[in-house]
């Protein structure tokens, strides 16, 4: 009888964390929509001004060493939390926060002295494109932030079990998810726009 | 028990630890360094610099999947998420790929 319970338990596990897998895995399909549009928008002789102008590429590398900080961070948390210390856990939580509203916090301040300097979503489609896809992921990542504060809170509150462990995971898959994406937008939107 | 029923093995993704992890930060940070000299100090002729960044930029996914993801073939579930993983790759190339191609072609037929 007992056996039968944690065999169920797990195999509930296995079909919720395939679950977000799946969700995760049409997300890539929502950014390679946003990719495409933004590959085609900017063709060379495109109307508006030319995004390279624009680009600032020690500031980029500074925002992608933020997320990538703050990936190597999460992976802390979740080694702790398996390791059940729950202080370092939290503390790698708060530490990923910080550097994952870093990230969020420059990109803002990207977005508003590009539209300072004349180059604002209304200014052309290609412009469009290129405010849609980075804030989009932008967006992912603010609302992986509210997800981390909530974990936190949870952690705090309820402690470390299965359910929180689980957790844990979906936000583990969701954090590094975002962090792929961002290498293929540094590489096709900041790094091939600058060359 | 508890450890036991979320084990990586069950949800199809590897036991990771602290040396996974700096392993893929490492490579993750010389294979972000690299096309951003390259281009920064624009190091090579366009091509070879394009090149670059598409090569770093495939190290560098295939370290996160592996290092920081971990996903893995050794359990039925991971597998599962290696296929379903596959085939939204194939769908997103033909997303990409295909709108590139269609869009340039359009582009070609209209202005030559």
């Amino acid at each position: 009888m007992n056996t039968e319970i944690t065999l169920h338990h797990h195999n509930a596990d296995a079909t919720d964390v395939f679950g977000f897998w799946l969700y995760i895995m049409t997300d890539c399909l929502l950014f390679a929509s946003l990719f495409a549009a933004f590959v085609v928008l900017h063709y060379k002789g495109a109307f508006g001004p030319d995004f390279k102008q624009f680009i600032d590429l020690k500031y980029v590398l500074g925002e992608t060493f933020l997320l990538l900080g703050s990936n190597f961070t999460f992976g802390m948390a979740s080694i702790a939390g398996y390791k059940d210390k729950r202080g370092l856990m939290i503390f790698f939580l708060l530490l990923t926060f910080v550097l994952g509203a870093g990230f969020v916090g420059m990109e803002v301040n990207e977005f508003f002295h590009l539209a300072g300097e004349g180059y604002s979503w209304k200014t052309s489609g290609a412009a469009s494109a290129f405010f849609t896809l980075v804030g989009t992921h932008g967006l992912h990542v603010s609302f992986g932030l509210l997800w981390i504060l909530i974990l936190m809170i949870q952690f705090i509150h309820f402690g470390n079990n299965q359910i929180m462990r689980r957790r844990m995971t979906y936000l583990g898959m969701f954090w590094n998810f975002l962090e792929i994406v961002w290498v293929f937008l540094v590489s096709i939107v900041y790094l091939m726009g600058a060359m | 028990m508890n450890d036991d029923s979320l084990s990586a093995a069950n949800i199809g993704m590897k036991h990771k630890t602290i040396s996974h992890y700096l392993i893929g930060i490492t490579a993750c940070i010389i294979f972000t360094l690299i096309p951003f000299s390259m281009v920064y100090y624009q190091m090579a002729s366009k091509a070879m610099t394009l090149l670059i960044v598409v090569v770093c930029a495939i190290i560098q996914f295939i370290t996160q999947v592996i290092y920081f993801l971990g996903l893995t073939f050794k359990s039925e579930q991971g597998k599962l998420n290696i296929f379903s993983f596959i085939f939204s790759i194939f769908i997103l190339t033909v997303v990409v790929c295909g709108s590139i191609w269609i869009m340039y072609h359009l582009d070609y037929n209209m202005m030559h």
